[in-house]
């Protein structure tokens, strides 16, 4: 049973400060929205227990602050895929269950069933140096999905791809979170992006909350300058 | 597009030549002056052949060696990165000793260590009645003591250049660090490890100072090709150039097998 994503989270660097709390319920698509250097990706990087902070993350009852990356149960999809380059597709995507012990036909099964529903099948003995952005972003998806995570974290998965090939595969994702039961966070700077897959929204500027709520209601939002041309 | 049109100044480019011919010029002596007649004979001889074979053996299993401990030093290197200036420092002064030097030093430091008396040495013969110096295991212990920092720098090197947003990609993905070491990690320095290896092999080959110290010069057990090379020398010239050639023709093969890798963490 997937549960709930609750963190708090508070970072203090030289020139940054970072204070965000958010809660994504199982099925839902949190939006973090904002300006470039605004804290977005660090946020990623806190849940999936990459930086170290002040705060909590939970999913469900149970606590993640403890807990080293591999434990976590977070699936991290970057903006540049970081498909590894050695391995195929095909064993890019079996990484994950190979890594949790499953046997290797076993894990390649698992690897092509997903690739079939990626409707990216004939890609599996391709390098990632050989597959188009739009084909590895599908991958670098299916790579942590592959996994069974309790979260799915996804940091501007369509910002890498070129503006011709990007709605499809925006309408494509929007498919693949629907299917996905747990809880999401999308990084994204676009508008176009949370309007597409995301029910909620927190924009965040210079590492703090400058809205919150539906997407509907950003129409509305007028606080910041940032928010009023968003608006626009 | 870099600016190519002003040409390098002239005041730099006469000791430029003057150090290439410098350093090619001594290897062209050696070939003109190589009896390239009797090369075969030379290196057919059953005391050459041994020393050839010992050569190689020796270098390969402290190549072996050498890769075994020093990618774990050399990843332990790169991270420290991450550590306060003081260890950091002594960390890589450390590892860098051998290169800078001389190796007899290193082949009187290994004796001091590793000799009958030696400090770890004495324990060795007392306890299991094993003496190093002038054995076969003694040529590949100074092979590794001088070789290991030329690996060592270049896994470094190629583990600093390669993004380690990969270890946290598959650390996403469940794998622990051992696994993505073996996984992630090593694969994608292969080409430094591979480089670093060659140079090693080859350090290896041409060891000769902390050699003779520590291992000595006996035909057929110590005695390995550059120190044949050297005791040949005396008394026919002839056979130290053809074994000269012989050793001169491996690096060069060795160069050609590294085309633009020999620099650390720099692939071409």
């Amino acid at each position: 049973m997937p549960g709930q994503l609750d963190a708090v989270i508070r970072l203090s660097r030289p020139g940054f400060e970072l204070d965000v709390a958010l809660a994504v319920a199982p099925g839902r698509v949190l939006a973090l929205l904002g300006p470039n250097g605004a804290g977005k990706s660090t946020t990623l990087s806190c849940i999936a227990g990459a930086i170290d902070f002040d705060g909590h993350v939970r999913v469900g009852d149970r606590s993640l602050n403890e807990l080293p990356v591999e434990r976590r149960g977070v699936g991290l999809v970057f903006q540049d895929y970081l498909l590894f380059p050695h391995l195929t597709v095909e064993q890019n995507v079996a990484f994950g269950p190979r890594a949790h012990g499953v046997d290797k036909a076993a894990a390649g099964a698992r690897a092509a069933t997903l690739l079939e529903r990626f409707g990216i099948a004939e890609l599996a003995k391709r390098r990632p140096s050989q597959v188009s952005g739009g084909q590895a972003q599908r991958v670098a998806l299916a790579r942590a999905l592959a996994v069974e995570p309790d979260v799915l974290l996804l940091d501007e998965p369509l910002a890498a791809l070129d503006a011709e090939v990007r709605e499809g595969v925006r309408a494509d994702l929007s498919g693949h979170l629907a299917d996905f039961a747990g809880p999401t966070v999308l990084v994204t700077h676009s508008l176009a992006d949370v309007r597409a897959l995301a029910g909620d929204v927190i924009v965040l500027e210079h590492g703090s909350v400058t809205y919150r709520g539906t997407v509907d209601g950003l129409r509305a939002a007028d606080a910041t300058p940032y928010l009023r041309q968003l608006s626009d | 597009m870099r600016p190519t049109k002003r040409g390098i100044a002239p005041a730099l480019v006469i000791p430029a030549a003057i150090g290439l011919a410098f350093l090619v010029l001594p290897l062209v002596a050696l070939v003109l002056r190589a009896p390239w007649g009797s090369i075969v004979q030379v290196v057919a001889r059953p005391e050459v052949l041994q020393a050839l074979l010992l050569s190689l053996g020796t270098a390969s299993i402290a190549t072996l060696i050498c890769v075994l401990l020093g990618v774990p030093l050399a990843t332990v290197l790169a991270r420290s990165a991450e550590w306060p200036v003081l260890p950091r420092r002594l960390l890589r002064a450390l590892i860098t000793v051998p290169l800078v030097l001389p190796p007899v030093v290193g082949g009187v430091a290994l004796l001091l260590l590793l000799g009958r008396r030696g400090i770890i040495g004495q324990f060795l013969y007392a306890w299991f009645h094993v003496s190093l110096p002038f054995t076969p295991a003694a040529v590949i212990l100074a092979q590794v003591f001088v070789a290991m920092p030329f690996l060592v720098l270049a896994v470094e090197g190629a583990l600093r250049a390669s993004d380690r947003r990969y270890e946290l990609a598959a650390a996403t993905l469940g794998a622990s660090r051992w696994h993505t070491f073996r996984r992630v990690t090593l694969p994608l320095v292969g080409p430094g490890v591979s480089a670093g290896a060659l140079l090693c092999f080859t350090r290896s080959l041409g060891e000769f100072g902390a050699t003779i110290t520590f291992a000595g010069s006996f035909p057929g057990t110590t005695q390995t090709l550059p120190v044949t090379t050297y005791l040949e020398l005396q008394h026919d010239p002839d056979a130290a150039i053809a074994l000269s050639l012989v050793l001169l023709a491996v690096a060069v093969a060795v160069l050609v097998g590294l085309r633009d890798r020999w620099l650390p963490g720099v692939t071409g």
